[in-house]
Formats: C-alpha cells, structure tokens, sequence
C-alpha cells in the first residue's frame, strides 16, 4: 500500500518549501483555488469520507458544511496541534518532518470555509515544531501561498501561529478557543457548537493536523480514490502510533481497518522478550482497555466500537504479562487528574478521588469494598462533565476494573502486585 | 409562534420564548433545579453540574442551565437518572469540603447546605484526609484577608466561579482570579493586589459557601438570629433597594434585596458596608443645650420647649423672615413636606433649603427645567436601548456606582457607546469609553462647542475656552448625530455658576439631535427631586407649584394657615451669608452640617457664630453641632421609615427595621413636636398620616398608598410635560480660567465612591477601605515639582491650608489637583473662597 | 345506717393491711443531704462547657445550642481568638430559666456543651443563676479535677480517651456506674 501522508517524511529537506515543492507538493492549491469553488470543495471533502483524525471521528465535510450560510460574522479555522494525548505522537512528527503538507492543507481548507483567518495552536511542548511552522509560513508567504490576493485568485488568508502553555485540556475545542482569546483554558458548554459559536463568538471550524494533510491529496486525486481506501465508512489511512512493550513501536501509515494483531506483531515486531500480551489500550490512553484475547479486531472507527472501545487517536500502547494494571491504571489517573481544568466539580474532584483511591491501593492499604467504589465512581463521573476530560479519565478506569477485577481484588485484599513496573508514586 | 417553544417537563407543558434554558422553562412551572455557579445576570458556564436533568432521546443528563429548551423536548427532573446524577455531583462537591459548618458565617443560609441536605447521598464514602489548599507555598487552613473588608477561605470553596465573573463581566474589575489547575484551583485576587472593587460586598452575598465572608460579619452573629427589614439605600441617589440584617437594636450587614428594575442585587460597598455605620456607639444620645458655654445633656421635653420658646422669642422680636431652615437631601418625602410647613406655615418664612454642599444652587427657574426633563426621564432597564450614551460633568462611577453598571451592562452587551466628559477621567477601567477633559467649570464652554459641533459651526475658536480639542468634540457630535443618544447631565451641570444656561444648552442639543434622544439628570441626593416636589426649596411650594401669590394662598386655606411669607426667600448659600452679616437671627438645621460640607468654611462658621440662635438634630456630633445652641439626637435611617425618590424618578418606601436607639427621634417626630408647642394643631401617628395628607393634596401623589410602594417601587409621572423655553442665541464663550502665578493649580473637589459626607467614617469598615483622605495630582505636575507618591504635601490657597499625603494619578487633568470632600480631619472647605468661582492653590512637599 | 357501720368494718382491716405490708420494708425516704440519691445515668443537671485536653474551650459559638433551646436561656456572642479561630465572647446560661431538656447536648456539633450531674447549685439571689462561660468551664474544671482524684488518673494514662462527656466515660472498659455517695 502507498502510503499518503508519510510518502515523503524521510526525504531530508521536506521541511523546506523548496523541497516539498520538488516532491510534488503546492500543486493541490493552485487546482483547487482555480477549479473549485469553496462549496465543491467541501462536497469534495464529504465525498471522500475523510473523519476526523482527533479522536472523535466526525467527518470533516459534514463538520465544514455545518458553519451557518450567510453570516455577516468572521470565520475562523483553527488547527488543533495540541497533540498530548499519552500514547499518541503522529502530529508532532507530520508538522517536525513535513509541516508544509498541514499547512497546504489549511490554506485549502480554509478556501473551502471561506475564512481569511487561521490558528495554527500548538501544545506549549511542541516548541520546535512552531519554529518549523513559522519558517514555513514565511516561506510560503514570499511563494504567495498566503498572504493577499492567493495566486491572483481575489483570496486573502493569514496564518497566525498560537503556543499553548502546555495543558492537555487544551486539545478540547472550546478551551483551546478559550486559550486563543486569552482567557483560562476552561471547557465551554456545548451546545453552541463552534460552528456556530466559536472563537470570539464567530463561526469556527476546528480540524485535527492529521486531517487537514489528507486535503490536499483529496483535492489532487479525487475523492473517489480517497474513499476507495480503508473501509467503508472509515476511509483513507491512518497513522497509528505504536507504544508499550513492543519491539519497533513508532508511527505506522497504515490502510484504515488494519487488524490489531498484524499491527502488533507484524508492523510493531511482537512483544518485547517474546512474553504473552496483556492488554491492549487502542486509541490512545482515554480509551477503554482491550484484553490479550480480543485484539482480532480492525482498526477502524466501526469495528471498535463494535468491541466497546475506540479509535481515538488511534495511539496503540501495548502491556506485556508483567504490568500490574493497577499502577498502570493510577499512572493514567494521575495524568488525568493534573490535567484537569478545574472548571466542573465531577471531573475536578473525581480524577482526584479516584487517585486518592488508587494511590492508596498500591500502596496496599486498599479495603475489599475500594474496587466497587472506584468503579460507581467512574460510572458517576462519565457522562457528567462539561467536555471529554471527564469521561477519558472515567472510561479506562471502567474498562481496566471491568475487566482485570482480580488484579483489583488481589491487591485489596493484601495480595502483592504483580508485574515489574516500579510504583512511580508514594 | 416562531418565537415561542413548547415543551414537557415532569409531565406538564410549558412554552417559553425561544433562547430560554430548561431551567428558565422549569422555574416558570415552579419546579425548584438546584444549582451553584448559575446566576440570572451573569452567562451561564454550567461548572458546577449541579442541575443536572434527564432530557429524552438525550444519552448524558443535560445542564438545566446552560440547555437551551427546544420545541417537542421531553425534561426530567426526578427520573432516577437525574436525581442520582444530582447525587453524585453533591458528593462530589463534599469530597473535599471542610466540616466547619459551626465555624463558617455561612452555616444557615449556605447553598451547599441546603442542596447537600435535600439532594446529597446522605453518607460519606470517603477516607482520605480531605485536600487543603497551598498557597504561596503555605497551607491556608483558616481564612486570609483579600481586600480590606473581604476575608477568604479558599478551603470552602466550590470553584463555582461566581465571584470572578461577576467581578469581571458585571462590575468590569479584573481583581479576581482563578490559579492552578484540577482540584488545586483557588480563586484568589492577584498577587499583591488587594480585592478593592466597588463591589466587592457583592462577591460575599453571592457566594454560595462561605468562602468570602465580610469582615464586618464573619464571627458576628448566626444568620437565623437576625431578622431582615426592606429598606432603601439612602448614601446616594441611585435608590438600591436593600435588606437590612438586624437582630434587636443591633444592624448586622446590608444585603442587596434584588429589585430587577433597580439594582438587580448588586449594591456597592458604600451602601453595604459604609450603612453600617447607623450602629456606631458614638452616636448621640441625648438632647443637649448649650448652658454657660457648654453643652448639657437635658430631658426632650426641656429641650423642645426651649427650642420653642426660643423661636417664639425671635419670632416676636424680628418676625418668622429672621429664621432660617437647613435640611439635607436625604430628607424623606415625610420629613420634606414636614420641615416645609413648619418653616411656610408655622415660622412664616420661605428661608428653607435642603441642599448645603454646592454654593452655586440651583435657582427656581432652573429647579423647573430639571423637572421639566425628569418627566421625560430613562429608567435604568432603558439605557440599552441606546446607541450613545454621554455624561457631562458626571464623576458618574464614584457618585452613580450602581446606575454606571447600567450603563456598563448596556456596553457589555454591544448595545451602546459611552462618552464621558469631565474635568477630569473618570473611573471607567475596562470600558470602551471616550473621554474628554475639560477646564474645571468648562461644562459651559464645553456644551457650547458640542451644541456649534453639532449645527455644524466652526468651533476651532472656541475650544481653547473649555480646554479641549476641535477633532474630539467633532467626532462626537459626528456619533451623535448617527443614532439615538442619551444624555447624562451631572450634578456640576446645575450646581454651577452657569448652571441655567447649562441645562438650556443641553435642552437645545437633545432638540438638535432629535425626538429619540433623551437628557437624564443625576442626583447626588437620595431624595432630591422627592424635596424639590414636597417643598424644600424657597422658590417651589409644595408638589412643584410655583410659590407666586395664588398658590400661596391656595395652600394656605388648604392647611388652614391664615397666610404665608410673601418674601422670595433664601436658598441656603442666601442663609449662611444673611447670617454671617446679621441679617439672619436664627437657623434650624436638620440632618446637615454646612460648617463641614459647605464650600466656604468661613462664611459657614461665621453665620454659626453670628446667629443667635441655632437648633441642629444630628445624628453624630457634627463640626456645626459644636456651635449650636441645642443639639437633637435624629434617628438613624433603620429607625424610621418614609419613601424617597431616586435619580430615576421611582418612589421607593423604606421600613424601619427597630426602635430609635438612646434616646434618639425621627425628623418628623423632633418637627412635630416644635410645631405643636408653636400653636400647630393638626398631629400625625407617623410618615403614613403625613404621606396619606401629601397624597390628598397632589395630583402627583395622589392614589399611591404607603404600602402601594413597599416592594418595588413606582416610577412617579411628574407631569411637568410642557417643555420650558430656551433662548440660547445670546450665548458666547466665557474665558478660561487663569490661575495666579502664585497659586498654579486648580482645586477640583467631589466625593469617593466610598464615602458619604461625614456618616459612613462611623462605619468601621469605610476606615479599612479609605484610611484618609488624600490629594490627587496628575504624575505630570507631581514630576515637575519633584513629589512622589504618599508623600506628604501643604496645600495652600488664598484662605487656608491643608497637610495631606499626596497620590499620583493620572486621571487628574494637568494643571488641576483633586481633594475628596467626606473625610472630616481633611477640612477641604478651609481652602475655597465663599465668593469666588475657582479657588487656585499651590502644592509644596512638606 | 348499719350499711356505713358495715362497710367502715369492712374498710379498716383493708387500710391497715396496706399499712402492715409497708411496716417492714426499707424506708423510700433519703436523708438527704446526709445520704446522697442515686441518680440514673442519663441525669440532666447542671451545665458546663468542655475543654480540649490541651485546656482551650470546645465551644466555637455556633450558635445552634441558642436556637435548639426551647426555653431561649442560651444568649452568645462570638469573638476571635489570638489563632484567628471563632471562640465565644459572651456565653451565658440562665440556668433558672432552663427546663433541662437536654436539646443544646444534642444539637452541640463540636460537643463542648453538655448537661451534668450536679443538681446543687442554689442560691439565694436570683441573678446568680445567669452562668456565663467562665463559670460553665469552671463546673468543667471542678468536675474534672474530682474524677481526676477519684479515679486515680485511671482515664488520664488512656491515651484515647479525653474527658469529653460522661457518655465517652461510659464507653471506656474501666467505667464503672458512678454513684454521688
């Protein structure tokens, strides 16, 4: 299989316009500004069937074409490259090693909205990437690839560059609008969608790297072909982070629907020291955790959902027999709970609680009743919450309870962990 | 129908307009959600999740707040769903809460009480030490001070993050914030700044937990102890309805009572805590009369009967024209129509004023025209409703704090544009406003060039007169003219030398702009257009009739009085100067304290020296008490009831909430019982025989009972529609004012948003506020004759001089100084000069 | 005539067999106050304001013993203590006026206030019956320092136990039935 988005990422260079241009890129702008109008180009998107790469999996054309006709008021397309989900890094390494493929992708996507103003908001991490992007819009900016008048075709667009300060709660669309106008990254209610009510109170569009550097290879090879990849209702490829105890983890481009366990073991080289697998979590740490004897499943949005898991960011991490999934799972948890927003009270005193819980589990002064109580609340905090957070904190402790009950039980009720890991925390 | 929906909670249908929430829909069928962070004027940010419901074909439970209800929607609220989801947050919110109930000033009224008693899970689940908050690398287990009134006990809190939003989205102030990050955040103020909002009192009323608690209650008293009394405030002129907290004879706090119409239960510290101060012990006990020099405390009977006998004597000797009549502005309607029949009727003399604190008062003439435009007035909910809104002449946030939330509300929204001329920048900290500075006193010059502006004249000649720039003022007539207009006239718009010409001017620019915009006088006084209509005025009898022969006459027979004083009469700047050269042999004084507040010490002293006779009812000692003859104890505003107008034009009651304290009275009763020893023969139970007989007698009035106007007020119709004349062909420029190379500087003085004349120092909280007064100087004029900040400074002028610590400010207009008024040990009237317009004064480091 | 003579025979041999019962039995009557009564575990007597083993008051002046108190005796006012911690200024009991109903032990949430045993506190001026919080600690202290004599320091040595409440006593495996002999 071809691969689409990492064709050219060791090519050295491919951060350079100039050798991005040689590899055949900038050639989907100029044939979109010139032969599609801005409403074509979204249908084009929707026939493709490209979803989003975020986590949630919306189809982007769907997502464009929900942005209210006629409105008087700015449109805004912003880039979300606050990647910081545990487990997932494919966005750093798209905008490190071939940035000019994201931005190309914004400038069409953001013809296709009609928005004259785009963000591109990096995690507060990504400090070298930001380097890399603002070299690059200046390069594209001498090009004429943003700027006034885009190749004489009457379309302005700026690109703005916005550095987080490095909280995971910015990654959730509201918060990161919240961070861009200056304010405290606190989630906002939803509804209203920030297609119709985003930055600044204006129409916004948010769209995942991932998914914007599919656009110009849409727009360049139809949306036929597009969607002839993959599945059927999950197109195009995907790149699938690979992480934990395996022995080649990195970023594989891969069809979408790929079969977890050839990922693992053909892509990814089995499990490090040859020992049996334990547990799979697939998409990236908020989702919830497969066991060694359910990885026959394809890596699409649909088939794992069908197990009661998802996709996500699709950052695979794989747990040998050797991990105690009790300091695994308060690992997690306490990522969750630094993370926070602090804005809604489950999430705000749940994550902590169940720390607090968990901490105290392995610690081995965890009581029988302690499992039964981390789960209800887990299922009170899931569902509650004004964004996500909540519920990516609550669904792996769910999944890891549900299913490693005796690992829970054994440690509560004196038995010793099992595992090598070293319990990070005191 | 397009903008109505209808749908189904709990089983019954309920239609409400479009854009309302669930929660709006649930309280209009009287179906109780619970909830923390929601609050009707601020956005809602659903934080707290406490109102949670079950919403049909809904996978999560839904935010009865922040949900907009939609057509067909089907609403739970006690499905098992919604109630355990209610559950779970409850317990959520106790996690880490501390158990300090008994210690907290809270406990009773506190919300998480209250939600955690009828929707919590009843148990605990947890084990774990409950979280503490570290700050500054401390832990904080107890309360810390944020501000001077404010304390904070970051521990209680629920983080539903009222206090910062109605600090920032209301008030406009940026003085809190929220830190950290996850179960570690606080609200806190910033790092050394003090939470000194306006409205800060405002952060603890609405506080759900007792996480900010008033230093003037917190380990006072238990809220179910203290009995709640609708009152009024009476420290400015806005007419926020409030509630006062009292158990016995003892005022614990003021809280806002939350009329919609009126304050919308935001009230400002100076209402809040500066009230307080009706509960100080140095208050006056008893009557006291001056005997061989000193002041000897006496019985009332002994002390009315020589207040009587002693005005009888003068009366006698050099007729009723010789006595002469103070009030104040916080008089009621009562006590207003009471001073003016003792003074017309009884006294037979038209000497009678209720203003003492500006020189330039307003004359007949000019009282009608304010009338005139009050009938034609905004009221607060209107301001939205236009495009532009100017003040002129208006230190409209420190003397109008809660009408400037209006008009902030009325920026937020989108909705309006504020201009703001002054002789100096006002305190508008995050608005979008324009401002212009002009010369003090150039609001002539200054309505002038907007009036030519605005026909279109060339102004470049006139500018220079009042001190600003061409462009500014053309820019602003150019936004005039594109939209409706409000516009503000301050209270240095008539209190002014040229104050006639003023209105007039301001009369002919809304003639120019059109019939959509409107003029809105500002009112210092609590109940001043309440005094002008009940007669406290020489020019006006009561109810706004002009005092010419037939009315006078009219009134007469209608109190049975055989005639009334033919004589002009004098307005109080009259008085003082009468009776510092003679003229006046007596002064009664009700509430006022014009050797303190006039502008002209001296004249003031020298007519208390000069008079032989001098009656002042005060509440505290007044620097005019110490040279009268008798001094009254007068009630405090809790002890007595009455109704005010305010600034808006409503008529408003006020209750009383107990018992005069010592051996205080109400006005009323003092007036009264004078009047009866003086051969009065009518008598009156109380405010409401007075308000009964005023209703009889106006067509104003007429029909509106005492009770009629408990609750929430009555916007009064004037019915003064005919528009008086204004011929303002004649008018030119004045010159601008030249200081003396002696004396530099311009003196501009006015009150702090914090202070009412002499009454809220006896409010322990006004001293932690405002420790002192000060003298404010633009950092320019500071820098060049090298003085700093809270240095200590002389300022001098032809007549006095003062020793204050200075501040560098550079709202302050180059070339000016500016001293607040209400602080007694400052004395800022020693400086003015009783006869001229501007007093210049000079500033050396000490 | 003959009925009533009938019927005062039939009675006298009945009201004496009552008195013959009770001729032999103990006497009811105590000599108080030379013999003390055996007062029932739960007695409701006296007041008094308990302290921390530390010596500083429990009271923080909630205020809900006053608002419990169906006779209205209970009058305070809170002040603040040099560690910033609500204390009671003013605390005052009207012990005449009290019904001993046992409702301000109840409703007390930091159990500082607590109804004793003592029962003899006459005294021949009415006014004198307004405890305020100096006495009502003092009753503390008496009582404190008599069990402290009495029981050797027997509680004192167990570290768990302070001398909160006689029902705390009551819990303790040393306690034994308290009699005023």
């Amino acid at each position: 299989m071809e691969k689409i988005l990492f064709k050219h990422i060791d090519t050295p260079d491919q951060n350079k316009i100039e050798t991005y241009m040689a590899n055949g890129g900038y050639t989907a702008l100029p044939k979109a500004l010139k032969e599609y109008k801005p409403e074509e180009l979204v249908e084009m998107v929707k026939k493709s069937g490209l979803r989003g790469r975020g986590g949630a999996g919306f189809p982007a054309g769907v997502k464009w074409s929900f942005l209210p006709k006629g409105t008087d008021r700015p449109v805004y397309l912003i880039v979300n490259a606050d990647e910081s989900e545990p487990g997932t890094f494919k966005d750093r390494q798209l905008l490190e090693y071939d940035p000019h493929q994201t931005l190309e992708g914004t400038i069409i996507s953001a013809y296709a909205i009609n928005c004259h103003d785009a963000f591109i908001y990096f995690r507060g991490e990504f400090a070298y990437a930001a380097k890399v992007m603002e070299r690059c819009i200046e390069e594209a900016t001498e090009k004429g690839f943003i700027g006034k008048n885009i190749l004489d075709s009457g379309y302005d667009l700026n690109v703005h560059i916005f550095r987080g300060g490095g909280a995971y709660i910015c990654g959730e669309e509201t918060s990161l609008m919240e961070s861009i106008e200056g304010w405290r990254a606190l989630s906002r209610q939803k509804p209203p969608f920030p297609a119709g009510e985003g930055l600044w109170r204006c129409p916004t569009i948010i769209n995942n790297v991932e998914t914007l550097s599919n656009v110009p290879h849409i727009v360049n090879k139809g949306a036929e072909w597009f969607a002839s990849i993959g599945t059927e209702k999950s197109t195009g490829t995907k790149i699938y982070c690979l992480s934990g105890h395996v022995n080649r983890p990195g970023n594989y481009e891969l069809e979408m629907g790929v079969n977890l366990k050839e990922l693992i073991y053909e892509y990814g080289g089995g499990i490090l020291d040859d020992r049996p697998l334990k547990a799979v979590i697939p998409g990236g740490s908020s989702t919830p955790v497969l066991k060694a004897d359910e990885i026959d499943v394809k890596m699409d949005f649909e088939s794992l959902a069908a197990k009661g898991t998802m996709l996500g960011s699709a950052g695979v991490i794989v747990m040998h027999d050797g991990t105690c999934m009790v300091s695994a799972l308060h690992r997690l948890i306490h990522f969750y709970e630094h993370e926070s927003c602090g804005k809604c009270t489950p999430c705000r005193e749940g994550t902590n609680w169940m720390q607090k819980i968990l901490t105290r589990m392995i610690r081995g002064e965890g009581k029988p009743e302690d499992v039964d109580l981390l789960f209800d609340i887990a299922s009170n905090v899931i569902g509650n919450t004004v964004c996500p957070l909540g519920d990516a904190a609550a669904m792996p402790v769910m999944s890891f309870v549900e299913k490693f009950r005796d690992e829970f039980d054994n440690i509560c009720n004196g038995g010793k962990p099992k595992g090598t890991l070293k319990f990070p925390f005191k | 129908m397009a903008d109505q929906v209808t749908l189904t909670i709990e089983g019954r249908e309920v239609t409400v307009p479009k854009g309302s929430t669930i929660l709006d829909a649930a309280t209009r069928l009287g179906i109780v959600i619970p909830t923390f962070c929601w609050d009707p004027r601020l956005r809602s940010i659903a934080a707290c999740r406490m109102c949670l419901v079950e919403v049909e074909k809904s996978p999560k439970l839904v935010t009865a707040c922040a949900a907009p209800a939609m057509d067909g929607m089907v609403v739970k609220v006690f499905s098992d769903k919604a109630v355990n989801g209610r559950k779970a947050v409850m317990e959520f919110q106790l996690v880490n809460h501390p158990l300090d109930c008994p210690t907290c000033d809270k406990g009773g009224e506190c919300e998480l009480q209250n939600h955690s008693f009828s929707h919590g899970p009843g148990q605990k689940r947890t084990s774990e030490p409950r979280n503490r908050v570290i700050f500054d690398g401390k832990y904080v287990f107890d309360e810390i001070p944020i501000g001077p009134v404010i304390w904070y006990n970051s521990n209680r809190c629920i983080k539903c993050y009222k206090c910062t939003r109605l600090v920032k989205e209301i008030a406009g102030d940026a003085d809190l914030g929220a830190f950290n990050r996850g179960y570690k955040t606080i609200l806190h103020r910033h790092k050394n700044v003090p939470f000194k909002s306006e409205f800060s009192g405002n952060t603890v009323q609405y506080c759900p937990v007792g996480a900010l608690v008033a230093d003037s209650f917190r380990f006072k008293e238990r809220t179910w102890m203290l009995e709640q009394t609708p009152s009024v405030c009476h420290l400015c002129g806005d007419g926020c309805n409030t509630a006062l907290w009292h158990q016995g004879q003892k005022l614990f706090r003021i809280y806002a009572r939350w009329n919609n119409h009126v304050e919308d239960g935001l009230i400002c510290d100076r209402g809040r805590f500066g009230g307080l101060y009706a509960d100080d012990e140095r208050r006056l006990q008893h009557p006291q009369i001056r005997k061989e020099g000193k002041l000897v405390e006496v019985s009332w009977n002994e002390a009315i009967r020589y207040v009587a006998d002693m005005l009888e004597n003068i009366m006698d000797k050099h007729g009723g024209e010789s006595i002469g009549f103070i009030g104040n502005e916080m008089l009621s309607n009562e006590e207003a129509y009471l001073f003016n029949r003792f003074a017309r009727q009884v006294i037979g003399t038209n000497n009678l004023d209720f203003r003492f604190e500006d020189r330039h008062l307003p004359s007949k003439e000019l009282n009608f025209h304010l009338l005139s435009i009050m009938s034609d007035r905004v009221p607060y909910i209107d301001f939205k409703k236009f495009d532009n809104i100017l003040f002129v002449g208006a230190d409209s946030e420190v003397r109008h704090p809660v009408l400037t939330l209006w008009v902030k509300r009325a920026i937020y929204s989108g909705a309006s544009r504020t201009y703001a001329a002054y002789h100096r920048k006002t305190d508008y900290n995050l608005h979008p406003a324009e401002s212009i500075e002009y010369f003090p006193q150039g609001e002539y010059n200054f309505l002038l060039c907007l009036y030519k502006a605005l026909k279109g004249d060339d102004i470049k000649d006139i500018t220079s007169s009042a001190g600003v720039r061409a462009e500014d003022v053309e820019k602003w007539a150019e936004d005039f003219k594109n939209g409706k207009t409000l516009i503000f006239a301050g209270e240095d718009v008539y209190n002014n030398p040229r104050g006639t010409e003023n209105i007039q001017l301001i009369e002919a620019i809304r003639d120019l702009l059109g019939q959509e915009s409107k003029v809105n006088i500002l009112f210092d006084g609590a109940n001043y257009i309440g005094n002008i209509l009940c007669g406290a005025t020489p020019g006006i009898l009561p109810f706004g009739v002009d005092n010419i022969y037939d009315n006078r006459k009219a009134l007469a027979d209608s109190w049975g009085a055989e005639k009334l004083s033919d004589s002009e009469g004098m307005n109080t700047a009259e008085m003082l100067n009468a009776a510092a050269e003679g003229k006046l042999k007596a002064l009664f004084i009700l509430g006022a304290d014009p050797v303190g507040f006039y502008p002209g010490r001296g004249i003031a002293e020298k007519a208390m020296k000069k008079a032989e006779f001098k009656v002042v009812c005060e509440t505290f000692l007044t620097e005019t008490g110490k040279s009268a003859d008798v001094v009254l104890p007068l009630a405090a505003f809790p002890e007595y009831e009455g109704t005010l107008i305010s600034t808006e034009g409503r008529l408003q009651s006020f209750q009383k909430a107990y018992e005069t304290a010592y051996t205080s009275a109400e006005g009323w009763r003092i007036m009264l019982r004078i009047m009866q020893k003086l051969g009065f023969e009518e008598d009156y139970n109380g405010p409401e025989d007075i308000w009964n007989e005023i209703g009889d007698n106006s067509e104003i009035f007429s029909n509106i009972s005492h009770k009629g106007v408990s609750f929430r007020g009555l916007l009064i119709d004037m019915k003064f529609d005919k528009k008086r004349e204004t011929d303002i062909s004649g008018f030119e420029a004045v010159e601008a004012p030249k200081p003396p190379p002696e004396y530099p500087l311009i003196l501009t003085y006015g009150t702090s948003v914090y202070q009412k004349r002499h009454l809220t120092h006896y409010a322990a909280d006004m001293e932690k506020i405002e420790p002192g007064a000060r003298i404010y100087m633009n950092t320019k004029n500071a820098n060049s004759i090298d003085i700093h900040d809270n240095d200590t400074v002389r300022v001098s002028s032809g007549k006095g001089s003062l020793t204050l610590k200075l501040t560098t400010d550079q709202r302050v207009r180059p070339g000016t100084v500016f001293i607040p008024t209400n602080f007694i040990e400052a004395e800022f009237n020693t400086l003015l000069d009783s006869k001229a317009d501007l007093t210049f004064v000079k500033v050396e480091k000490l | 005539m003959l009925e009533i003579i009938k019927t005062v025979i039939k009675a006298i041999p009945i009201g004496l067999a009552t008195t013959f019962k009770n001729i032999f039995r103990k006497p009811t009557t105590l000599q108080y106050p030379d013999v003390m009564p055996d007062l029932s575990p739960r007695f409701r007597g006296l007041h008094y304001l308990a302290r921390y083993p530390d010596g500083t008051e429990r009271c923080v002046c909630c205020g809900l013993c006053a608002a419990a108190c169906p006779a209205n005796c209970i009058y305070m006012e809170p002040m603040e203590n040099e560690k910033g911690e609500r204390k009671a200024r003013i605390y005052i009991i009207n012990e005449i006026r009290c019904i001993f109903c046992g409702y301000c032990e109840e409703a007390c949430p930091e159990e500082a206030i607590f109804l004793g045993r003592e029962f003899e506190f006459c005294k021949y001026n009415i006014p004198d019956f307004i405890y305020d919080k100096e006495m009502l600690l003092g009753v503390f202290d008496k009582i404190e320092k008599d069990r402290r004599v009495r029981e050797g320091h027997k509680f004192i040595r167990n570290a768990r136990f302070d001398f909160r409440s006689p029902v705390h006593a009551m819990k303790h495996p040393d306690y034994k039935r308290e009699k005023t002999e």
